[in-house]
This record gives C-alpha cells, sequence and structure tokens, in this order.
C-alpha cells in the first residue's frame, strides 16, 4: 500500500456550539485522489481547513508530510484552489500565475502552468473579465504553481456549466497521471466517480463511508427504480423501503433496499404504471443510501 | 530552478529611476529667488523671509515690500512680482529706521547718523537757519544723504542759563508774559516742538542762570496753545517731578543725582510723560567710554572726522554723576509704566553721531528693558511721542527707512558690526566714507619743518600763513597775525553772527589756498603753543572740503610753552593736506595764542 | 551541509525573497491603480481641492500664505487617502473574499504581504506628494527653501505609517462593506477637523483644542513645522502622539488578524 502523506485521525472541530468534525480520521496516500464527499454542512471544508492549517487543530492530529499542516515546509511542497477564493479582478493570468510562481522555490514555468490550466490564449486577460470556468481554471493554476506533491481541490467544479466542468476535470486527470496526490471534496458523486481513487463519505461531521468507488457502490445493495407513474411523491416516500423519491423529468425515480417489495406496492397502487425500469444504483444513489441511513439512525 | 533575473533587474531600474525622478522633481521645485548679496537694489524691492521687528515687536518669516521709497505690504509669503528684486532675509533681522531722540544737529551729525542706521533725528537745540531744507528733505521721498531732522529750535532758557555758553546767539526769558511771544516767535521760525531748560548748574557743581518755576509753568502753556509738546532739559530729580507737576510732555533727560521713589516714577507714569534718558551721553560725563569702545571694534572706514572727534572728547569728570543711579532710575520709570526713548545728545563729547545710539539701546537693556522693549524706545515710541506717523513702525505705507542686519538680534541687541545693509526712503545709505587714495596729488616736499617763524611768517613751502575767521559765514569774528620774538601770536575777538563762530590762522600747503598736497609717509603734526587759557581747535583740511566741520582736535594752553603732538591718523584725511589751521571757538570773547616750530613727520 | 553550498542556499534565498517582496508589492500596486474607481479619488482630489482652495481662492491678495499651508495640509490629506482606502479597504475586501486565505496556504512571507500594501501606499503618498508640490510651485507661486521641500516630502512620506496602522486596524477588524461606511465616516470629518481644509487657527478655541485628538492634526502640524506655520506646540509631542496612535492601531490589528478568515 502506498505511502500516508496526510492524515486526520480522531478530529474534532466546534464552532461554538455547533460540531463540525465529530472524531473524523482520514489519510491521503501516496499518488492518490482521494474524494471527500458530503452534503453542503457536512464538514468538508473545515477539513480540508485542517489540512491546510487555515484553522487550528483543536483536537486530534492533523499532519501533513509528517509535519504540521500550516508550516512554511508543508506549504511549499503542496498547492490549493480554496472553494471561496478571490484573486484580484484587475490583475492579468499572467501576472497572477508569476506571482504564485515567486512563492516557491521550485515552480513549474509559466507556460507549462498556462497549458495545463487551458490558458494560453487568455494569459494577458485581467481576472475579472473571464468566465467562471476560465477562473477556476486560473485558480487552478495557481494551486499547481509550485509543482505541488500535494494538491487540495476544495469544490472546484461548483457553479460550472457541464463543459467547463469536464474541463476542469481534464485537467484534474492530468494531475494525477503526473503522479501528484490531491484531495477532491465535491458533493457531486459523478465527480467522485469520474476522479478518484478512493472515496471519504463525510455527514454530520463523521465519515460515514470510505473506500473505493466501487466498494461504496457496493456498500449500498440499493437499486434504482424508474417509471412514469401518477402517484404522488410524498405517498411514495410512505412506502416502506422507499429511500427517495423524486421526478426526473417525465419520469419518477425512486432509489430503494428493498426493490422486491416497493415494486409489488407500486404497482398495486398505480395499474397506469408504465415504462418500469430498474437498475443498480451509482455512487450517487450509493451516498443518499448511505445519507439517508445516517438520518434514520439520527432520527 | 529558474531565476527571472531580468524581471527582477527592470524592477529595480524602475524603482531607481522611480526615486531619481522623485528627487529631481524636488529638487527643481522653486525656491525663494533672491538677489544676489553684492546688489543692493533700490526704489522697489523686497525683503523676505526675514525676521521684523516692527517696531513693536518681533516677527519671524515675514516678507517687507517697498515700493516708490514707501512700505507696499508686509505679511508672510507674499505674492511679489516674478521681477522685483529681493533681498534675502533668512538668517537676518529687519528694523525700522532708529530714531534718535536726542540730538543738537550741527556738521556731520544727520549724514553720520543716517549711516549707523539713524534714519530720523530729534534735535533739541540748534540753529534752525543752518538747515533750511530740513522740512522739504523729511517730507519728501528720496535720499539727500542724511537722517531727516526734527527740530526744537532754539531753547528756553534764562540769560546767562544753560544752552547759551555755545556762542550762539539766543533769545532768552526772564518773565511768565514773555512766553506767548517767544514760543510764537519758534513756531515761526519752525521749531517742531518746544524745549525748556531747567538746570541751574547744581548737579554740575557749578550756579547757572535758570528760569523760575512761572515763567517754566508759562512756556508750557504757551506750548500747549500752540498745540506743541513742551519738552524739558533736566538734571535733577526735584526739577524733573517740577517740570511734571507744570505738565511738561517729555523729558530729554533722565537724572543722576538722586534715586526716583516707586511712588513718584508712578506719577511720571500716571502724568503720560516720556522720558529720554540719553545714558549714552550720561556715561561720557560719568568717565566711561562705552561710545569710544565701540567704535574701537568698528572698521575705520566707518567713522567720519567729526565722529573721531567727538569720541575723543571727554566732560570734566563730576563726582555726583553716577552712571548707576541712572541706570536704575531708568529702570524704575520703566517699571512704572514711563515710556522711555532712545536718545543720545551727540554730538557731545565723549559720544559719536548714529553710533552712540546703539550704545543707548545696550544702555537701556542694561537698564532692564527687553531688547523689544529697546528697539520700540528707538522706533515706534518715539514716532509716536512726537506725532510722526509715516515712520518708527515697518508698516504699510511708512517710509521705507530700514535696517538690516546679520544675525538674530532678538536676545542682542549689539548689533553695530552686523549692519548688513541700510534704506533711507528706499534708497540705500554707503555706510563707508569714500576715500579717494586713488586721486593723485603733488607731493609735499620732504622737508618736516613747516615754520619756525623764525624770520617772519614764511613757512618751508606753500602759500603761506592767513588769517581765517567766520566772516566768510556771514560772522562777526576777528583775527590778526604777526610774528612776535620767533613766534606767530594770533589775536582775535570771538563775536555773535554765525552759530558756530571761529577766529585764527590757517597755512596753505600748496601753491594756493586749499590745493591739496601728498603728506603721505607722515605720521604726526607737531607745534609748540601757549596763551590765554581757553579751549582752541586744530583743525586739518584734506582733499575736499567737508559738508560739515573740518575734522579737528581741540587743545588748551597756558602761558607757558607746552609742546604738542597729534596723529594725522586722526584727522582721517588719508594723508592728503589742503589746509591747516590754528583757530579759536566758543564761548565769545577775545584771545591770544602763540604757534611755534609747526612740525609734520 | 557544506557551508559554500548553504551559503548558495542563503543567497538564491533572499534574491527569492527580494523578487517576492518585488512582485508582491508591484501586484499591490497595479491591483490598486487599475481600479479607477480608487486611484481616481486618491491621486485627483487632493490636487482637485488645493487648486480650488489653494490656488483659485488662496492667492486672492498679497500672500502666498494659503496656498502654502495647504500645500502641507492637502498633502497629510493626500497621503491618508491610500492609506486607508489602499491599505484598510483592499484588506478587509482580501479578508472577505478569500485572496488572503488563499496567500495564507501559499509559502508567501506574511510581511512580504504588509510590506507590498505599504510600499503601495507609500507610491500613491509620492505621486500625490510630486502633483501637489508642482502644482504649489508653479501653478500657486509658492517658494520653499529646498531643505523645507525635502524634508515636508519626507515628513509627509511618514506620516503615512499611522494611518496605514489606522487602516490595518479597521481592515482587520472590519467587513469590507461595512469598511467603506467606515473608511468614509472618518476620513472626511478627520480632515475637516484636524485643519487639513481651513488653517484650524481659523476655528473656534473648542474645535482647536478638539483636534488635538486627531492623528491628522499631528501629522499636518509637523508638516507645517517644517514650513514655520504650525500651531507652535512641541514636535516631539506631534511625534508622540503619531507614534501612540501607530502602535495602538498596530496592537487593534494584531489581535483582529487573529480573528478567522472568512
Amino acid at each position: 500500500m502506498a505511502q500516508t502523506i496526510a492524515r486526520l485521525e480522531q478530529v474534532r472541530h466546534q464552532y461554538g456550539d455547533v460540531v463540525a468534525l465529530d472524531g473524523v480520521s482520514v489519510e491521503i496516500r501516496q499518488g492518490e485522489v482521494l474524494a471527500v464527499l458530503g452534503p453542503n454542512g457536512a464538514g468538508k471544508t473545515t477539513a480540508v481547513s485542517l489540512l491546510l492549517g487555515t484553522l487550528t487543530v483543536q483536537s486530534g492530529v492533523a499532519e501533513v508530510f509528517g509535519q504540521t499542516p500550516g508550516s512554511q515546509a508543508v506549504r511549499a511542497r503542496r498547492g490549493a484552489m480554496l472553494q471561496i477564493s478571490g484573486v484580484a479582478e484587475t490583475l492579468t493570468v499572467r501576472e497572477h500565475i508569476s506571482l504564485f510562481r515567486s512563492y516557491y522555490a521550485r515552480s513549474l514555468g509559466e507556460q507549462r502552468l498556462l497549458s495545463m490550466a487551458g490558458l494560453e490564449e487568455l494569459a494577458d486577460r485581467r481576472f475579472g473579465k473571464l468566465s467562471g470556468g476560465q477562473q477556476q481554471r486560473v485558480m487552478f493554476a495557481l494551486a499547481l504553481a509550485g509543482d505541488p506533491e500535494l494538491v487540495f481541490l476544495d469544490e472546484p467544479t461548483t457553479g460550472l456549466d457541464l463543459e467547463a466542468r469536464r474541463r476542469l476535470w481534464h485537467e484534474i486527470r492530468q494531475l494525477r497521471a503526473m503522479g501528484r496526490s490531491a484531495v477532491l471534496t465535491t458533493h457531486h458523486l459523478e465527480e467522485a466517480d469520474a476522479l478518484a481513487d478512493r472515496v471519504v463519505v463525510i455527514h454530520r461531521g463523521r465519515v460515514i463511508a470510505e473506500g473505493t468507488p466501487a466498494q461504496i457502490k457496493s456498500r449500498s445493495a440499493g437499486r434504482r427504480i424508474s417509471c412514469i407513474t401518477e402517484i404522488p411523491l410524498e405517498r411514495l416516500s410512505m412506502i416502506p423501503g422507499v429511500a427517495r423519491a423524486a421526478h426526473n423529468g417525465q419520469h419518477t425515480e425512486i432509489l430503494s433496499s428493498a426493490p422486491e417489495e416497493v415494486l409489488r406496492t407500486l404497482l398495486e397502487m398505480d395499474r397506469s404504471l408504465r415504462d418500469l425500469h430498474v437498475s443498480g444504483a451509482g455512487l450517487e444513489d450509493a451516498f443518499i443510501a448511505l445519507t439517508q441511513t445516517e438520518n434514520e439512525e439520527a432520527a | 530552478m529558474r531565476f527571472e533575473t531580468g524581471q527582477l533587474d527592470r524592477g529595480v531600474i524602475l524603482i531607481l529611476v522611480g526615486l531619481a525622478v522623485f528627487v529631481l522633481v524636488l529638487a527643481t521645485l522653486p525656491t525663494p529667488r533672491t538677489t544676489p548679496d553684492e546688489v543692493t537694489p533700490r526704489g522697489d524691492f523686497a525683503i523676505v523671509d526675514v525676521l521684523l521687528f516692527d517696531g513693536e515687536q518681533f516677527q519671524e518669516h515675514r516678507d517687507v515690500w517697498v515700493e516708490q521709497g514707501r512700505i507696499k505690504a508686509v505679511g508672510r509669503k507674499l505674492a511679489l512680482p516674478d521681477d522685483l528684486p529681493r533681498v534675502a532675509g533668512q538668517g537676518r533681522t529687519l528694523l525700522p529706521g532708529l530714531i534718535d531722540a536726542h540730538v543738537h544737529s550741527f556738521g556731520d551729525v544727520l549724514s553720520d547718523s543716517v549711516r549707523f542706521g539713524a534714519t530720523t533725528v530729534l534735535d533739541q537745540f540748534t540753529a534752525l537757519d543752518l538747515t533750511p531744507n530740513r522740512v522739504a528733505d523729511r517730507s519728501s521721498i528720496g535720499f539727500s544723504g542724511a537722517a531727516d531732522l526734527f527740530s526744537a529750535g532754539m531753547l528756553a532758557t534764562a540769560p546767562g542759563g544753560h544752552g547759551t555758553q555755545y556762542g550762539m546767539q539766543v533769545d532768552t526769558l526772564t518773565a511768565p508774559e514773555q512766553a506767548r511771544d517767544w514760543v510764537r516767535a519758534r513756531k515761526e521760525e519752525g521749531s517742531d516742538w518746544i524745549k525748556i531748560v531747567i538746570e541751574d548748574g547744581s548737579a554740575y557743581d557749578f550756579q547757572l542762570a535758570a528760569l523760575d518755576r512761572a515763567t517754566i509753568a508759562a512756556v508750557i502753556e504757551a506750548a500747549h496753545a500752540e498745540d506743541l509738546l513742551a519738552v524739558a532739559h533736566v538734571s535733577r530729580l526735584s526739577a524733573a517731578l517740577m517740570a511734571v507737576e507744570l505738565g511738561i510732555d517729555g523729558l530729554v533727560h533722565v537724572w543722576a543725582d538722586q534715586l526716583i521713589s516707586d511712588a513718584d516714577a508712578a506719577r511720571i507714569a500716571d502724568a503720560g510723560v516720556f522720558v529720554t534718558p540719553t545714558l549714552a551721553v550720561i556715561a561720557s560725563v560719568a568717565g566711561q567710554t562705552p561710545s569710544r569702545d565701540l567704535a574701537g571694534s568698528l572698521d575705520a572706514d566707518l567713522l567720519s572726522a567729526m565722529q573721531s572727534s567727538t569720541l575723543e572728547g571727554q566732560f570734566g569728570a563730576t563726582s555726583e554723576h553716577d552712571l548707576d543711579i541712572a541706570l536704575q532710575n531708568v529702570g524704575r520709570l520703566h517699571r512704572a509704566g514711563v515710556t522711555i526713548l532712545a536718545g543720545t545728545d551727540v554730538p557731545n563729547p565723549g559720544t559719536a553721531s548714529g553710533l552712540s545710539l546703539h550704545v543707548e539701546l545696550d544702555l537701556l537693556v542694561q537698564a532692564g528693558l527687553t531688547p523689544a522693549e529697546a528697539l520700540a524706545a528707538a522706533t515706534s515710541l518715539a514716532a509716536t511721542a512726537y506725532g510722526l506717523d509715516d515712520r518708527g513702525r515697518v508698516a504699510d505705507q511708512q517710509l521705507a527707512d530700514l535696517v538690516l542686519i546679520a544675525g538674530d538680534i532678538r536676545g542682542d541687541v549689539s548689533f553695530s558690526s552686523r549692519i548688513a545693509r541700510l534704506w533711507k526712503d528706499g534708497e540705500p545709505v554707503t555706510r563707508r566714507l569714500q576715500r579717494k587714495p586713488d586721486q593723485a596729488f603733488p607731493m609735499a616736499p620732504s622737508v618736516t619743518l613747516i615754520s619756525s617763524f623764525d624770520t617772519g611768517l614764511e613757512s618751508s613751502f606753500g602759500a603761506g600763513w592767513f588769517p581765517s575767521t567766520d566772516d566768510v559765514r556771514g560772522g562777526q569774528s576777528a583775527a590778526e597775525l604777526e610774528v612776535v620774538d620767533g613766534a606767530l601770536r594770533i589775536s582775535g575777538d570771538i563775536k555773535p553772527g554765525f552759530p558756530f563762530p571761529w577766529a585764527g590762522a590757517i597755512w596753505f600747503p600748496g601753491d594756493q589756498p586749499m590745493a591739496p598736497l601728498d603728506f603721505s609717509g607722515r605720521t604726526t603734526l607737531r607745534f609748540r603753543a601757549r596763551g590765554d587759557q581757553r579751549n582752541y581747535t586744530v583743525m586739518v583740511f584734506g582733499a575736499s572740503m567737508p559738508a560739515g566741520a573740518p575734522p579737528s582736535a581741540s587743545f588748551q594752553v597756558s602761558d607757558q610753552w607746552s609742546q604738542l603732538e597729534f596723529p594725522l591718523d586722526g584727522f582721517n584725511v588719508g594723508g592728503v593736506i589742503s589746509g591747516l589751521s590754528f583757530v579759536a571757538q566758543a564761548p565769545h570773547g577775545t584771545f591770544q595764542l602763540e604757534i611755534d616750530d609747526v612740525i609734520i613727520d | 551541509m557544506d557551508a559554500a553550498i548553504r551559503a548558495t542556499v542563503n543567497r538564491m534565498d533572499f534574491s527569492r525573497r527580494l523578487r517576492v517582496y518585488a512582485l508582491e508589492s508591484r501586484a499591490q500596486f497595479l491591483s490598486v491603480w487599475r481600479v479607477p474607481a480608487f486611484s481616481v479619488p486618491t491621486l485627483v482630489f487632493p490636487l482637485m481641492f488645493y487648486v480650488f482652495f489653494g490656488i483659485i481662492m488662496g492667492t486672492r491678495g498679497l500672500s502666498l500664505v494659503m496656498p502654502t499651508y495647504l500645500l502641507a495640509t492637502y498633502g497629510v490629506f493626500g497621503i491618508i487617502g491610500p492609506a486607508l482606502f489602499g491599505f484598510g479597504l483592499g484588506l478587509s475586501t482580501e479578508r472577505s473574499d478569500g485572496t488572503l486565505l488563499l496567500k495564507q496556504t501559499t509559502p508567501m512571507p506574511p510581511a512580504a504581504y504588509l510590506v507590498a500594501k505599504l510600499s503601495m501606499a507609500l507610491l500613491f503618498s509620492s505621486l500625490i506628494i510630486l502633483g501637489l508640490f508642482c502644482m504649489g510651485g508653479y501653478l500657486a507661486g509658492v517658494e520653499l527653501y529646498r531643505w523645507q521641500w525635502f524634508t515636508l516630502a519626507g515628513v509627509l512620506l511618514l506620516s503615512t505609517l499611522p494611518f496605514c496602522a489606522m487602516g490595518l486596524a479597521i481592515g482587520t477588524w472590519v467587513k469590507a462593506q461595512a469598511a467603506m461606511a467606515l473608511v468614509n465616516a472618518v476620513y472626511l470629518p478627520m480632515a475637516f477637523l484636524s485643519g487639513l481644509w481651513f488653517p484650524v487657527m481659523a476655528f473656534p478655541t473648542v474645535l482647536q483644542k478638539l483636534a488635538n485628538i486627531f492623528p491628522a492634526y499631528h501629522a499636518a502640524q509637523l508638516c507645517l513645522k517644517v514650513i514655520d506655520m504650525d500651531q507652535g506646540q512641541s514636535a516631539v509631542l506631534h511625534l508622540g502622539v503619531l507614534i501612540f496612535y501607530t502602535m495602538a492601531f498596530l496592537a487593534l490589528a494584531a489581535v483582529g488578524m487573529r480573528r478567522p478568515l472568512a
């Protein structure tokens, strides 16, 4: 197994009375892309902030490269793309890159960064004049400026359209191809599925699942039932065994850990039910199922 | 690892260029422009960033703008026209032209005063017909080379009283009834105020006829009726208090006979009477020589022959005259709130016109005035006391009579040697006396004995000996020359007719009367003399006729022969002599003087 | 490690740090310079006010007292702008929008950030000083001795420090929007009450006394002392007050800096 280069161990973090992390342990291994998955408010950003050293550990252990996360030595070896972060809007892409490169003793070349982030054409544009996706690519380039061994990408694709998201994914994959390690937080399962070697699911400040995307999927025995039905969603969600019900265009999609029983009930309730399709759940479904369980336990 | 040193170097260059631009811009910003110090501007000019004494107080960083002989504006940072000449005032002090509130104007008093910054003098007794142009001079813009003169003219005294001993025709008083006509006559003559002598000689251990109390009162009353100030000469406290009681406006000496009490000082203050102590002359009377000491520290070419000669003069020492008492009296008067004015009583023995006013300032400070108060005594206070509203201050529309002094004189008014520039009516005053060493005159023959009178009136060279009297100036004095027993006997009579009468003998070294010869290399005038006991004067005429009295020295003789020697330097003629005279002057009366073995070597 | 190698590494390290400071300062300046809403008022307002009050109104009559006096006080007015707006507002914004957070994840030396902001403020101040001095000297006809021009510029540049400290304190304690309001609420009233717009001697006695509490008053008096137009208080007093304010604001900022970023 690859070497652990960063870890949180039994970390507990509170903002006032609100517990953000409650005994979280996570390991990041050399060369892997680790996705930290969870809904908004689950504690992902807190976990990343502890690993970046922008938050001070209250209880437990946070280490990167065996050192305190905020130390100068650690900073020199990792890069970060934060969820909320601006840079001066009036500076050009090139100016930002050359400034960030100056921070590192060892940096990637300007051209290399521009091309890695697909910014060659935009190098002399001011940051403020770029689209959201272009701006995220600039932030990505800045995260890589110091040729980091470990990159933190906190919700890198939030607010981007599909095209822009795909483009950034492509760049993150390149990173992995270069043998760099990365921590990716996201609430898009698709993103974790597409990019991660390993997934850690955090919910309400706890790790509720950990493993490869496949393992996570297998943790959930659930199925996705898709059909066209007139049963209102409220009624559907009351059926035992239904984890979640939602409309998806014409179709109603039901997630269930006991599909056979649910199907039987459905068919009894709605004779006109049609276009029925049952499939294995994706990572997304697994995530929903997992968090559903958590919710039920909590309730 | 790659260093983009090129970019860094560009940055460094940019920073250096920026710094250089910053420094360059600052270094080329406008600084106060001033005219080079060698040039003294005249007419329209300004003195910038000077420590100004405006007549009352010191003000820092002032600009003074002079236009057509008057002050156009005074202030900080005046918006001066670009082409206006500017005198650098930084590190210098500017004063209004000084006012000497007690002089006697004759000879070079006016020209000597102005060269020392006393641009206005207040004369306390002179013959007004000697200065017919004084009113025109003082009320017009334009510099005539002399201080502006205001004068009491003739003084009010008793027959044979103080003031009659100088040989001038004096219109005396004997009774109160004469007062009104007497004052009107003075006003007619042009007296600017009335001066009354209250002096019985007792302070000097002799007896003099004096005006009685009723006559003094009547003269004061008559002066006030004619809208004239009345000021008094006093030498005793009792006389001062009496004058104050009778309504006098000012006292033009302080007394040194006794200390004034605080109550009496307060009375003088309450009466609004000003006092001009004339400490400079009192010091000389007391046997001290502050004016001569000061002169010794100055360049010789600042002193005229008259100044040099009056400085050498001495009063007979009078024990009762104590400078300390005078100083203490001034201090008490000042503390009581009496207005003190600066006056010198030049050209009395031991004083020098202009120069002694600087001594007076020092003495006033010694008496307890602050430097600013002493300067006010010599400027604004004098102007106010005598109703002169166009001078005494540096302010809008005042005359551009200005004294610029090197350094800050707030702590030390001894500035005689530090006068940098002087203006009268906006015109520069030349302080140093012009000599004409370049003008070539025939060398005098090398023989040093001029005349031994062994065989008659002949001299070794020159036009010879002649009588010399004031009849050339309209006087009545007479003189006769004869050779008796191998000596020159001069017999004469000094008579009224000219204010400064004289009679005696003159020798002309040249072929023509007053043709100059070059005596350079010679240092001493020697002769033997005897005769009637009185003061005689030896005068040396230089290359040109002086405006006032020629350089002279006085001597006394007895009925025994005595050998006399005078250094030629003392006459300030620069080695050039056109005439040499031995004369008697005031007082009136006959005299006989014998001279022998006249030598210039 | 071999000493020679260590020396080489240190030298390279020094050169690299210098480069960080230089680039950070350049970035700070450019990022502010390129915001016309900031740079134009900061640079133009002091000059504009000076032209109006100092030159057009101030040179009527025979005296150049007003243009000379206002040269010093508008200088102070000018240098406070970049310190409060550039330093204070900038810091507040960068704390709010995550810029500072991102920089904290990098090996950028924290001092470089402050030095860059200070350099930016000083550079803006220098431009304002040059502009004002040229207007005063060449348009209004103000004449000062060369040492006075240089000393005045120097005192003005030094006077930016207390206001940078003030900006730092505001920036660390107040969120961007509120900071804008606060800076505006402090800047103009303080400028007016400190006698930067009109000579303080024209004020009623109460206001003259009140002026003593403002650092801007003391900075202005220090500048006016250079041209002998101050109120006659001791330079040590002015310096003392300015140092006190600087220290107090720095202490306030040090506490505020510990508060979590956005």
